[in-house]
């Protein structure tokens, strides 16, 4: 059974590749410890969902992108497209304000130093045009779809930014059975062992649609909240205090079980972004969760004689520590034993 | 000993000790039971081969082989003598425990019962299906009872638990004996490679049916009527319902710009081609084809905009991605000479290019026609 890890990206350019610094941020994170420093990586990457060449091993898991970019890309190249061959067209003059009008997309498809149309329309895209909503949920919704397809697969996914409301609406697309043809992929037959939030705004830009449910109302949630027909074996929702993105609607459900993970007090700060993807994966409360969920590995948990042996040396060390330490002004602070 | 020196030694000393006491709870190797249960109960080494660690009496009980060995009854259809057979072993382990530990495991004996008669009702409906709406409709439902996720483990750093949230919940945990995790991990591991192997079928089907309307969503977007901002807001207002994943067969146009040609001439021997911009004011479009939407047919009211002609009106049809044609009058003719004041005719570029591209047979075809009409 392959263990399988589900990305999702979110708003802005995602070409292809773009899950290559995800997965080499996780890697790296994973070689920090010392029992993987010389084992083989943990994390593999896959093409996408359809790409069979990469087979990992039980201590391995498989990443594969979930893109749905190419989908927003086409839709503001396409308004570019038809304005610049109408602007364009010889011979004719048209009304200034028309032109006014269709000039304010000339620049809609270019990439570079253009952040509202790479970013920001991205988002409104998704809210608020329901054509562009459902065909980008059809794309991960397929690609999830394909993966579970597969033999014997173990399923988790982790989404990043807008990918986290992507993600939640279609795994709830998924597991409502509104669409009678996907009845084969509902809870509690098939499920979704773990889904990481990465700077959750799924309650931002949830009910996109007619008959969608809110966020804490959906099928996506762990099985301590909604039993049989909960997709997810567990739910790990990551907000770093900074991150702006998240905080107009905070996901912060009264769930109680052991299987939702809340893990939002981060404040670590090693880049300007600290939004970023790749950011928040730098700190271990959020790198140390993910192969421990996923993979099943970094899970060691001492014995009751480890605890107290443990106990006892290092409370033999502090107080030699103290002695030794006590005529030093910083030596002591700098231990984390004053 | 100079007193600087004194200093450097005690500081290197309290370094060491500090290192040395961090790293103490993490030196210890002791076997680790919780590993143990994880590693044993683990999905993914359950599906491969034994671990080369297993002793010898206990490697054909892992799940892997006991599925190889189910192969010969599933190839030949008999799902209900495989989960049997997993049932009975089962059945055989647990009387060899002692009481206490069976009564741990019995919800997994009334999972197994319930999985059986869910696929006996789920082969039953498979077996009576004569239309593909009947075969969705069985596995929407019953399906749902017996898809292999019933049977994996939910992991908390602990604990591994089976059938969380139900009446059937097993729990293990460290303490747990060998002879019950085992019992248990094993039998749901092979109970859960049966029943990927009875529904990978269906799974399979859906995502099937979630590629097709991916490549609909692609046809609609890429081959049909391209729609700017405000006409995308508008179409996406009729196509609100969640439960519909469908590209629309209906299609608004709304103020709709693009580049055509007028073709018009003060007489039929002085027909001229002017470089024009229809904008569709109002229109409306019927695609004929749910996955191939370069078919449709559609009509709107257009104003033009061209130099040598002026500015014009008239209605405007869609044929299909490339011809597009409309018949438009000029309310305020260009004030050039030799511009024609009763009409002309209006093009999309791509059917201006078609006609050209076919001049010699277009020619030909109306040296036929008036043969035919004796002219």
């Amino acid at each position: 059974m392959p263990k399988v890890l589900a990305l999702v990206h979110g708003m802005g350019v995602n070409g292809d590749g773009w899950a290559r610094p995800v997965v080499a941020a996780l890697n790296a994170a994973a070689r920090r410890y010392e029992e993987f420093r010389d084992a083989p990586p943990i994390f593999l990457l896959a093409r996408d969902a359809n790409d069979t060449s990469v087979v990992p091993s039980p201590d391995q898991v498989l990443c594969v992108p979930c893109s749905y970019d190419a989908e927003l890309r086409a839709r503001v190249e396409s308004f570019q497209r038809d304005v610049t061959a109408v602007l364009d067209a010889p011979g004719v003059t048209l009304p200034g304000d028309v032109r006014t009008v269709l000039g304010k997309l000339k620049t809609a498809g270019e990439t570079e130093q253009n952040a509202f149309w790479t970013h920001v329309v991205d988002v409104l895209l998704y809210r608020y045009f329901a054509l562009v909503t459902k065909q980008v949920r059809v794309a991960v919704m397929d690609s999830l779809a394909a993966l579970l397809a597969r033999p014997d697969v173990e399923l988790s996914v982790m989404a990043h930014s807008l990918g986290t409301a992507v993600a939640h609406d279609a795994l709830a697309t998924m597991a409502r059975g509104l669409v009678p043809e996907l009845g084969a992929l509902r809870p509690p037959g098939v499920r979704i062992a773990n889904l990481f939030m990465v700077a959750n705004v799924s309650r931002i830009l949830e009910k996109a649609l007619d008959g969608d449910q809110d966020v804490f109302e959906s099928p996506v949630c762990p099985v301590s909240v909604r039993g049989d027909d909960a997709y997810l074996g567990a739910y790990v929702n990551l907000r770093h205090m900074l991150d702006p993105f998240p905080v107009p609607r905070r996901f912060e459900p009264q769930w109680a079980g052991r299987d939702f993970v809340a893990i939002d007090r981060l404040l670590h700060v090693s880049e300007f972004d600290v939004h970023g993807w790749t950011h928040y994966l730098a700190n271990p409360e959020v790198h140390i969760p993910v192969p421990r969920r996923v993979a099943k590995q970094l899970e060691t948990k001492p014995t009751v004689a480890q605890l107290i042996l443990g106990g006892v040396q290092y409370y033999a060390a502090v107080q030699a520590a103290r002695k030794l330490c006590g005529v030093l002004d910083t030596a002591g602070p700098l231990g984390g034993i004053a | 000993m100079s007193e600087p020196r004194m200093r450097a030694r005690r500081l290197a000393a309290c370094g060491a000790v500090m290192l040395s006491g961090a790293a103490a709870p993490a030196m210890a190797q002791a076997p680790d039971p919780l590993q143990q249960l994880r590693f044993e109960c683990d999905a993914a080494r359950m599906a491969a081969a034994p671990p080369p660690t297993l002793d010898a009496a206990s490697r054909p009980r892992w799940p892997s082989q006991r599925f190889a060995r189910l192969r010969p009854l599933l190839a030949e259809q008999r799902w209900l003598d495989a989960l049997d057979s997993v049932r009975t072993s089962l059945d055989l382990e647990l009387a060899a425990l002692d009481p206490a530990s069976a009564r741990q495991l019995e919800g997994l004996r009334q999972r197994l019962a319930i999985t059986h008669d869910s696929t006996r009702a789920y082969l039953a409906l498979l077996g009576a299906a004569t239309s593909r709406d009947v075969l969705r409709a069985a596995q929407s439902g019953a399906s749902r009872e017996i898809g292999p996720a019933r049977y994996l483990a939910t992991g908390q750093p602990d604990s591994v638990i089976f059938f969380d949230g139900t009446d059937t919940r097993v729990a293990l945990g460290e303490r747990t004996s060998a002879a019950v995790r085992r019992a248990a991990c094993w039998h749901a591991g092979t109970a859960r490679l049966l029943l990927d192997s009875l529904t990978r079928p269906a799974r399979s089907a859906a995502a099937l049916a979630l590629a097709s309307k991916r490549a609909a969503w692609t046809s609609y977007f890429d081959e049909g009527y391209s729609q700017l901002p405000w006409e995308l807001w508008l179409n996406s207002r009729a196509a609100r319902s969640a439960a519909r994943l469908d590209p629309p067969r209906r299609q608004w146009i709304v103020a709709h710009p693009s580049a055509g040609l007028v073709v018009a001439g003060p007489s039929l021997d002085r027909i001229g081609t002017n470089g024009a911009v229809a904008i569709e004011l109002l229109g409306h479009l019927w695609y004929r084809d749910p996955v191939r939407f370069s078919r449709y047919l559609g009509v709107s009211g257009t104003v033009v905009f061209a130099d040598d002609v002026g500015t014009s009106v008239g209605p405007f049809v869609h044929f299909g991605q490339a011809a597009k044609i409309g018949w438009v009058v000029p309310v305020r003719p260009s004030r050039a000479p030799g511009i024609a004041r009763s009409g002309g005719v209006l093009l999309s570029v791509d059917l201006y290019r078609y006609l050209t591209d076919r001049k010699g047979e277009a020619a030909q075809v109306l040296r036929q026609l008036e043969s035919a009409l004796g002219r």
